[in-house]
């Protein structure tokens, strides 16, 4: 194992245990820890094994689905630009929730939520292996990405438009803004084992991404046809961030700006930066749910709301950087 | 023995014929040079004895395996595309991914190979650089390498010299010459045919999709063909300094 390795692994498990020991009930993070692996039956343990721990899986699990697939959609389309929700998996799984939130079927079933943005991701991506195909080609990926996206996102405002009820509007918009409170272990059963099938299908890419450096034409001569890469890369990310999606809403930049980072410490090789971004990912959005919670505590400060203040002017330096280079 | 075996290899694109009933065999020990006028078919034959094109016909080469057909051919395509700022040694050891088991990485044995191809170049003195940052003639090379690096017994190179300086342009010739010596086979298309007729051991020439004329240089560079095919007029000597040969005018259509 790297140097790299050994340091991303590190603060994934500081910032995890971080997580665990940050909220507003009032406890050192001794007790919290003891509370947690002991259950002593009081009060905190329920806090620790109902709230935090959950939230703490999840940050680990969505952030590492997101980092993961972000990577993989920039070594297949061979640009830094990329990111998981140009697939529009993200669009038809929040399209999916909205719809649940809309109908009452959120408020009806526990899971409700959850399993319908499941349902619309795996719809998107049906439409959008009918609309790409299965031949590999990165050009009709990305408009079929495209249209998907503008479809969920016309349909999510025609439910907005037409919501009952202020409340569901704001349930709605809310809801899309993406967060990791108030989420049960039952959350984390259901997304993780998606988002590990997911990233095991993913990490099957690396090789077959580091031959495309040398594009299409060399690639498939040494064996890595695009046909079989884009329906791995598909498939992966649907059940990466649909899974992602489904349980913390649409949290954005994660999978745009991570990859960006890591990329020259890993060399620039795509299959190193697919496991060094998983990691990378887990890192920034559980230190984003800290944040969340301790910035504006009273707040409830949304998770995505927080991602993109901090992505989007963490990208336009990496634009800058990049356009000094270039210069 | 033979190294390459096509036989009426025909590729039609979009309805409109490229190639057509070429039956070709290249044995180990050849350099084979690959000449035509643009849009002749040069690249779609290579592409399609890869098995990278749909055609009719047989390739023994397209016909393997797509993992087999990796550790026995390296094709270096015309475009030069480096997509990420990987160093120059990373871009090398890509050509080892065909000899790499599952989950195994670079050993000793692939470190060596980019080694020997580093060294073929001489790119040794590149190794740590980023390759997207060297200049285009630097990029070619890195490329020539990451093919070298493959270590197969066939390599199909597409236009490899185009854009080097002429003491590169050389030695990468010379680079194809000692593959052959070594008793691989090089198949290179090129446009130089001053270099094709000092470097290659047997010309392909290549009109319209079809084979006009296969053998040693001399033989086929006649002026008769060079009038019909390149419409051009050529000054070619066997020299004291080896063959020489020089384009001298564009003829007139008749």
């Amino acid at each position: 194992m790297s140097r790299l390795a050994l340091a991303l692994v590190a603060l994934v498990a500081a910032l995890f245990l971080l997580s665990l020991v940050v909220g507003p009930a009032e406890a050192g993070p001794g007790r919290s820890l003891r509370a947690l692996v002991l259950g002593d039956g009081t009060p905190l343990t329920l806090v620790m094994r109902e709230i935090r721990l959950p939230r703490a899986l999840l940050a680990l699990t969505v952030g590492a689905a997101l980092g993961l697939s972000g990577a993989a959609m920039q070594g297949y389309l061979r640009n830094p630009l990329a990111e998981p929700g140009l697939l529009g998996v993200t669009g038809s799984a929040a399209l999916g929730a909205v719809i649940a939130i809309h109908t009452g079927l959120a408020a009806a079933l526990p899971l409700g939520l959850p399993l319908a943005a499941l349902l619309g991701a795996a719809a998107g991506v049906g439409l959008l292996a009918a609309l790409a195909g299965t031949r590999g080609g990165s050009l009709t990926l990305i408009l079929a990405g495209i249209a998907l996206s503008a479809l969920a996102g016309a349909l999510t405002s025609l439910a907005l438009n037409l919501s009952p009820n202020p409340y569901a509007a704001n349930e709605i918009v809310f809801w899309m803004m993406g967060s990791l409170a108030d989420r049960s272990m039952t959350h984390v059963w259901l997304a993780a084992p998606l988002v590990a099938l997911g990233a095991a299908v993913l990490m099957t890419l690396g090789r077959g991404l580091d031959a495309l450096t040398l594009g299409e034409d060399a690639a498939a001569a040494m064996g890595y046809g695009m046909g079989r890469l884009q329906v791995a890369l598909v498939a992966g990310t649907a059940l990466a961030v649909g899974a992602a999606t489904a349980v913390a809403g649409a949290i954005g930049f994660v999978g745009l700006v991570v990859p960006h980072l890591l990329r020259r410490v890993v060399g620039a090789q795509p299959s190193r930066l697919l496991w060094a971004s998983a990691l990378g990912g887990a890192a920034m959005v559980l230190a984003a749910d800290v944040a969340v919670r301790v910035v504006l505590p009273e707040r409830d400060l949304k998770l995505g709301v927080l991602t993109a203040i901090v992505g989007a002017p963490l990208f336009l330096h990496l634009v800058y950087r990049t356009r000094r280079d270039l210069g | 023995m033979t190294a390459l075996a096509l036989r009426n290899l025909s590729v039609t694109l979009r309805g409109r014929p490229v190639l057509r009933d070429v039956s070709l065999s290249v044995a180990r020990g050849e350099v084979v040079g690959l000449i035509g006028p643009n849009g002749a078919g040069k690249t779609t034959l290579m592409r399609a004895a890869l098995g990278l094109l749909p055609f009719t016909g047989e390739s023994d080469l397209a016909a393997r395996p797509a993992a087999e057909r990796a550790r026995t051919a390296a094709w270096l395509p015309q475009s030069r595309e480096i997509a990420w700022p990987m160093s120059v040694e990373r871009l090398v050891t890509l050509g080892r991914l065909p000899h790499l088991g599952a989950g195994q990485g670079a050993g000793p044995e692939d470190r060596a190979a980019v080694d020997r191809a580093l060294d073929r170049l001489g790119l040794a003195a590149f190794r740590e650089r980023a390759a997207t940052r060297l200049s285009g003639g630097e990029q070619a090379r890195a490329l020539i390498a990451r093919a070298l690096a493959q270590e197969t017994p066939l390599l199909l190179a597409d236009e490899p010299i185009a854009g080097l300086d002429p003491a590169h342009q050389i030695g990468a010739m010379q680079t194809f010459a000692a593959l052959a010596g070594e008793g691989r086979a090089v198949v290179v298309s090129l446009h130089d045919l001053g270099l094709a007729v000092r470097h290659c051991t047997r010309l392909v020439l290549l009109d319209a999709g079809r084979v006009v004329a296969d053998g040693p240089p001399g033989e086929v560079l006649t002026p008769a063909r060079l009038a019909e095919v390149f419409r051009i007029r050529a000054f070619h000597a066997e020299t004291e300094q080896g063959a020489v040969w020089q384009a001298l005018d564009v003829l007139e259509e008749a």
